[in-house]
Formats: structure tokens, sequence, C-alpha cells
């Protein structure tokens, strides 16, 4: 039942123009943990986090979270719940308005729902920025001064201002370098350690689901075709995308592990 | 020296910036790539991986970058050439392939007709279809009518592997072309890629910060930090456990 | 289809805006057509009053708004009292004169903007640049009706070229060729005032929308490949950066109509300019609309084609 899991998705679908981006998705997610979203482009990975997040309504279908339907919300309560769903780009460059400094752009949210006064929202963004690992001195620095990396380290502090909930990362590390990646993915581990967030990461890159996720779902043509916890599935994959998926990421390892 | 190969000698970049300061972008960068093979170069984001493929094809504005060195094509050197003679060069002996795709391609003109420009450039009129065939894109009309954007990722980077080969180049530069591609896909190019070194006997220089990749497909592999080439060798040498740049 | 349904609606929408607000304002502007009589004392205020009442001036805003729209959907454009005709064949001979000035002005400056703003783009950073935006900014900063004044003042002093009009006397008795180059000649100053006047910003787009093109990743790429400068310049970076130029070929054909008004009046150019300001001072209402009218929808069917040209012309919008 939806409703008794920390999320709940079911019978999910999106059409667009006709076309369906996403059809009948139905999962669960326990609170705490982390499901990796896998598959090719154009399966509706996206789709399914813009619906999550309330930038897309769902054509049909429900969305649980902490035993509320989200869907049968009236906008004054939905707004309220965006703070508990934030949603995080895949390019920080262009996710974050390159002449606002960090602290306006970590503050927005609270400025947005008037949350505090300016002072307090600057100990805030004093906190946040510490939280994911940047100097707070860096707090009147533009963001196009900050490198891919540190923007997106920008991006979750902002996420992470209302104290949401559930993060989703959509592709949020494509791009990054290695040693970049690592640190993120490490902070990531870490906030969820010590708040208890949940995350949906999607991402094509199967090695770092591999890493940060407890369960992965992959996506073809809008369809979750297979969802089982990451030791299961790298041990038995069932669906032939997933198959071919491991393959590929396999191939590109360079110890054998999925890269 | 090899001929078909390229071959650069302390090449060296500076970029004169906004307050009038010189920013070294490239420091001495020296190394060879030979006929038939694929040499990789590793490097984090903002190392001057891309200043570095610009500058092989000559195209860093004269003000504000400033090149010295020595890049030789097939003995042919290509820092003092004439811009005229670079016209010619470029995509018939030595050709770039883009990191993003999409900004690559004139969002206004059809696929067909801006692989047809590419060979048009050098005096070729035909053989599209085939090169469609070579780098794996069907020559439907669904495919050749499009615009950029109606494309998938994977095939608009086909399409701008195919604009990069149109002249069959002795030389191809691959800026990240792999990024935001999926698993089964990179393995695809990667494959595309050697099948070509076999089949064309062209060359690449293969820019990545995947090692997986590098390891999969390059014979050789440079380490580019800021600047400068730290460290070369095969995959397993640069890539194997215990050396810096494992993960 | 439906795109286009729905920008003709707005823009009738508009229309009907702009004819209520012409409506409102001359009402609240003093006095009408007979008002004039009123300083006359061998007219009697009754003989006025009785005028207007003929005229149905008197009637509540309401009813004369009506009527006049009724009026217009039946294609009659009401009554110049001022020139004692019907407003239709008024504007016509007009509407012709103006077209061809403003016609010809666009046509030119756009035909000149364009090679030059792309030039323009390519020489960017270097001195014949700079040159070439202040000359630009200084024709920006001189008012259309000094410019227009000073060619009069030549036009007087030199004779090469006649101080107003369209035709000279005895036009009609010329052959065909001559009677063009007649018109041609006496074009020549206005245009030449217009063109100078359009000339700053269309130029400005031009350099700006080419500039980054010539800047963007694609020209890179097709260098890279080793296409010709010229050959990418006009085959590939000039249909990318069309997009804002259409637009604004748009706005040039809505103001088709309005851009020469005042030029006319002091050029002595027979066209809408000279009859609109004698309307107004003669408070002739229903004059004043059907030019207000005239030139708005000239404004809504511009910009209306320059969308669909748009449309037409960008992949990116017209296939999503």
């Amino acid at each position: 039942m939806p409703a008794d899991s920390f999320l709940g998705v079911r019978g999910l679908s999106k059409t667009f123009a006709g076309r369906p981006a996403i059809q009948n998705v139905t999962f669960s997610l326990e609170r705490g943990r982390t499901l990796g979203l896998v598959g090719p482009s154009g399966s509706g990975k996206s789709t399914l986090a813009l619906c999550l997040s309330f930038f897309e309504t769902p054509t049909s279908g429900e969305i649980w979270l902490d035993g509320q339907n989200l869907c049968r919300l009236n906008r004054r309560q939905r707004s309220l719940m965006r703070a508990d769903i934030q949603l995080i780009f895949q390019e920080p460059a262009s996710s974050l308005n390159p002449r606002f400094t960090a602290a306006q752009i970590v503050t927005e949210p609270l400025l947005i729902r008037g949350i505090g006064t300016a002072q307090t929202r600057l100990l805030r963004a004093s906190e946040l920025m510490a939280t994911v690992g940047l100097s707070p001195h860096a707090l009147a620095t533009p963001a196009l001064e900050f490198s891919g990396g540190e923007r997106q380290r920008l991006a979750i502090a902002r996420a992470l201002a209302l104290q949401p909930k559930l993060l989703i990362l959509d592709e949020s590390f494509s791009g990054l370098d290695l040693s970049v990646e690592a640190q993120v993915s490490s902070l990531l581990l870490d906030l969820q350690q010590r708040h208890g967030l949940t995350y949906i990461l999607i991402s094509h890159d199967l090695a770092l689901v591999w890493r940060l996720a407890g369960e992965i779902a992959v996506m073809d043509h809008g369809s979750i075709v297979e969802h089982a916890p990451v030791a299961g599935l790298l041990a038995g994959p069932q669906h032939p995308l997933t198959i071919e998926l491991l393959n590929a990421s396999l191939a590109l390892s360079l110890d054998g592990a999925p890269a | 020296m090899s001929s078909g190969a390229l071959t650069v000698r302390d090449l060296t970049v500076d970029l004169l910036s906004v307050r009038n300061i010189t920013v070294p972008v490239l420091s001495d960068v020296s190394f060879q790539v030979a006929p038939g093979t694929i040499v990789g170069l590793f490097g984090e984001s903002g190392c001057g991986k891309t200043t570095l493929a610009l500058a092989l094809l000559n195209l860093l504005p004269a003000p504000p970058y400033r090149v010295r060195g020595s890049v030789q094509l097939r003995g042919f050197e290509l820092l003092s050439a004439a811009e005229p003679q670079l016209q010619r060069i470029r995509g018939a002996e030595i050709s770039l392939v883009f990191q993003d795709p999409l900004l690559a391609l004139n969002p206004v003109m059809r696929v067909r007709h801006q692989v047809a420009e590419a060979l048009r450039a050098h005096g070729r009129h035909d053989g599209l279809d085939s090169l469609f065939g070579l780098v794996g894109l069907p020559a439907t009309p669904r495919m050749l009518d499009a615009y950029p954007h109606q494309l998938s990722g994977g095939e608009r980077q086909r399409v701008v592997i195919a604009q990069a080969l149109a002249c069959r180049p002795a030389l191809v530069v691959a800026d990240e072309p792999f990024t935001a591609l999926d698993a089964p896909r990179v393995v695809e190019l990667s494959s595309l890629f050697r099948d070509l070194v076999e089949k064309l006997q062209i060359s690449f220089l293969l820019i990545s910060h995947s090692p997986g990749v590098l390891a999969r497909t390059a014979e050789k592999v440079l380490v580019m930090q800021a600047g400068r080439i730290v460290d070369c060798g095969t995959p397993r040498q640069v890539f194997g456990k215990g050396t810096a740049h494992a993960r | 289809m439906r795109y286009i349904g729905r920008r003709l609606l707005h823009g009738l929408l508009l229309l009907v805006a702009v004819s209520l607000l012409s409506f409102v304002f001359a009402d609240l502007a003093p006095g009408d057509y007979f008002s004039q009589f009123l300083t006359d004392p061998t007219v009697s205020p009754e003989t006025v009053a009785a005028l207007r009442a003929h005229s149905g001036l008197d009637r509540p805003f309401p009813v004369r708004y009506a009527a006049w729209v009724a009026s217009v959907l039946r294609g009659d454009f009401g009554y110049s009292l001022a020139f004692n005709s019907p407003v239709g064949p008024l504007l016509w001979t007009r509407v012709r004169a103006t077209l061809l000035l403003t016609g010809t002005a666009t046509l030119l400056a756009w035909l000149i903007a364009l090679p030059l703003g792309i030039w323009n783009a390519t020489v960017r950073g270097t001195w014949c640049d700079s040159l070439s935006q202040l000359l630009l900014s200084f024709l920006l900063s001189i008012p259309d009706l000094l410019l227009a004044i000073v060619f009069l003042m030549l036009a007087v002093e030199t004779g090469y070229f006649p101080a107003g009009g369209m035709v000279s006397p005895g036009w009609s008795s010329l052959s065909a060729p001559r009677r063009v180059c007649d018109v041609a000649w006496h074009l020549a100053l206005p245009v030449a005032v217009l063109v100078l006047g359009m000339l700053p910003i269309l130029v400005r787009h031009v350099r700006a929308s080419m500039a980054e093109a010539i800047d963007s990743p694609f020209a890179l790429s097709a260098r890279a490949q080793g296409i010709p400068r010229r050959r990418l310049l006009f085959r590939h970076l000039l249909p990318a950066a069309a997009n804002p130029l259409v637009s604004l070929a748009g706005v040039s054909l809505g103001t088709l109509l309005s851009a020469s008004l005042l030029i006319e009046v002091v050029m002595g150019w027979p066209g809408l300019g000279p009859l609109f300001l004698e309307a107004i001072m003669a408070r002739d209402f229903a004059l004043v609309l059907a030019v207000v009218m005239l030139s708005a929808s000239f404004l809504v069917i511009g910009n209306l084609l320059a969308d669909i040209l748009l449309y037409r012309l960008d992949p990116r919008i017209r296939i999503k």
C-alpha cells in the first residue's frame, strides 16, 4: 500500500501531446534510502523527476509522501509540500543565476516563503555553506566564480534550505570530474546519515548509482522494467535492458566493477 | 619521425585576460600521435584540454591567446600556416569533434545539409549516404531531413563524428565525445572509433575524463594537469591501482 | 492554424481597444469641429448647436461608438467635416503616397543595414568598428526633423532637389519613364531622411545578431571543418542570426504608415501626415480616428506577419 512507505508512487502516468512519457509507474521507497533510477535517454526518468517534484502535473496516478496523497492537495497545501521534495538539476551552471551571490542563491527559498529576517537568513546561509563544505567567507561571491563542483554544492545547499525530506538528483553528476564527483557523493552520503534524507538518484552512470544507491529501478520507454536491491540486480539481472546496461558498464570499467 | 603523425613540441598557450594579466593555459606540451593509433588525453575540467584541442587546429583567436611552440601534422607546421592554408587543412587533414553536439550543430540547418557542407568544404559533393553508414546512422528521410534538436543525444553525436570524418582526415581530435551518453552507447561509439582506425587508418586524439573509456579505447594515455602533461603510458600503467589517478 | 486564429483575435481586440481609447481622448479634448464657429460672431450658438445635432455629435458616447462600429462594418469610414468628403477616398490617395515613401525608405534602409551590420560584426574590435559605431551613434542622436530641415535648406540653396511635393507641375503630360524619374527625384530627400533615421537601430540589431552567431560554438565547429569564410557567413550564420531580425522586420512593416508623418509635414510630401495634421487642428474626429485605426491595423498586421514568418523560418519553434 503506497500510503505505508515513506514515498509511494502508484500508476503514475504523464502524457505530452498524445505521447506518453511515463506509463503506469509504481514503486515505493523507504525513508533514508537511496533509489537509483537508470535507463537510456528518453526513457522517462526526467519526466518522473519533474512529476515527483511538482514541476509537472501527472496525467493520472498517485504520489504519497509520508502518508499524504500529494495529488489530492489543494494549491496552498501543495506549495507547502514543495519544501519537502527538492529537485537538483544536471547543469549547475544553468540552474543557478550566475550573477547572484552564494548567499542570495542559498537563501532564496527562505526569502520566497518569508521565513526569518535578513539576519537569520544570513546565519542559515552560513550554516548551509558549511554543511556542504563551502567556506562561509564565499557568501558574497557571485555564482559564476565558483567551479562546476562548487556550484553543484551550492545547488545542494539551496535544496537543503527548507529542510526537505526527499531529494531528487537528476543527472547531477554528469560532467563533473571524478574527484569532484567523489567529494559530492561522500557529502550526500554524510547528509543522508546525519539528517535521514531520502534520495532518488537519476543517472546514466551505473557505477555511480551502484556506489550510492541501495536499490535500482531500470526504466525503459516510460515504464519501470526492473526494480531490485543493488546487490541482487548485479548478481542476477532479469530484464534484457538491465543486462545490456550492466555489460556495457563492465566493459567500460577498469577493475571489473561497473564503471 | 613517421609521416601521418601529429607531433606537438613545447606548445605553450597564454591568455591575456581583461585586466591585462597573462594567464598560462598550456605549458610546454609535447607528445606524438602515431598513424593508425588512438591516443587518450585524460584530465580534469579546467586543465586545458579543450584549449589544446583548439590550439591543434590553430583555432584560438590571436588576441587574446598567445600561442607558441610547434604543431606538425605529417611534417607540416600548423601554427605558422596562413589562414587560407589552414582552411584547406582543417577538415581534410585534421578535424575536431566538439564536446557538446547540440551546440556544435547549426540549429536552423537540416542534418543532411550540415554534413554535406562538411563534404563540400573540400570539394566532395557525394558520399553522404556512405558517410552516414560509416557512423552507423540510417540514411532515412527522418534522419537526413531532421534538425539537430529533433535527434537524440547519441544520434547527434554520430552526426558530429560524421562531419569530422567527412573528408577522411589523418587525425581526429575528439573532445569528450561520450559525455551524456549512456554506457551501451559509449561502448558502441568507442568500438566505432577502433573500427575506423582499422578500416581507414585514421588516428584519434581522444580527450576524456573517464578512465574506463580511455582504458577500453586508447593505446596510450597522456595525463594533463594545470596545462602540463604530467604522465604518459598505457592505460594500465596510468590508471592502475596505486597510481594517483585511480579511483 | 489555431495559433494564427488566436493572434488575429488578439489583434482585433487590440483594435477595439484603440478605437475606444481614441473616442475617449477625443471626448476629453475640449471642443469639436464646430467649436471654431463659436468665435465667429456671424454664427449664432443656436446654429452651432443645430449643426452639431445634424452631424450627430451631440449624441451620448455609447451611441456614437456603436454607430461608428456599425458603419465601419459596412465599409463606411465616416464623413470628413473639414474636407467635406467621405473619409475613404480622401485617405486612399494619401495612403498610397505615404506607402511609396516609407516603403522605399524601409527597403533601402534594410538593404543598406544588412551588409553594413554583417560587415560590422566581422570587424568587431578594430578601428573600423569603432569609427562605424561612432558615426551611427551620431546619426542616432540627430533628430529626424533637424535632418529634414537641413536637407530642405540644402535643396533650396542648391536647387538640386525639389523642396517639396511629389510631382512637378505638368507631370501628367510627361512620358511614363519621365514620370517615374520625376517622382523619384521628389522622393530622394524625404527617403534620405527616413533612411538615415532608421539605419542606426537596424545596423545595431544586425550587428548584434550576427556577432552572436559568429561567436557561437557551431560557427567554430564549421570553421574546424574548413568551411570558407564567405560561405560560413552567408549560408550558415545569417540564417541562424535571422530570428530577431525577422521580428524587427515585422516592426518595420508595422510602422510603415506611421513612421513618416512628421517628415511629410515638414518636407511637404502629400501623404497621410499633412492630412492628419489638418484633421487634428480642425478637430475633424472622423478623419483622425480613421488614420489612427489604419496605423494600428498596420501595426497589428506587421507583427502578425513577423510572427508567422518566424514560425515558418525557425525550425526550433515550428517543430517541438
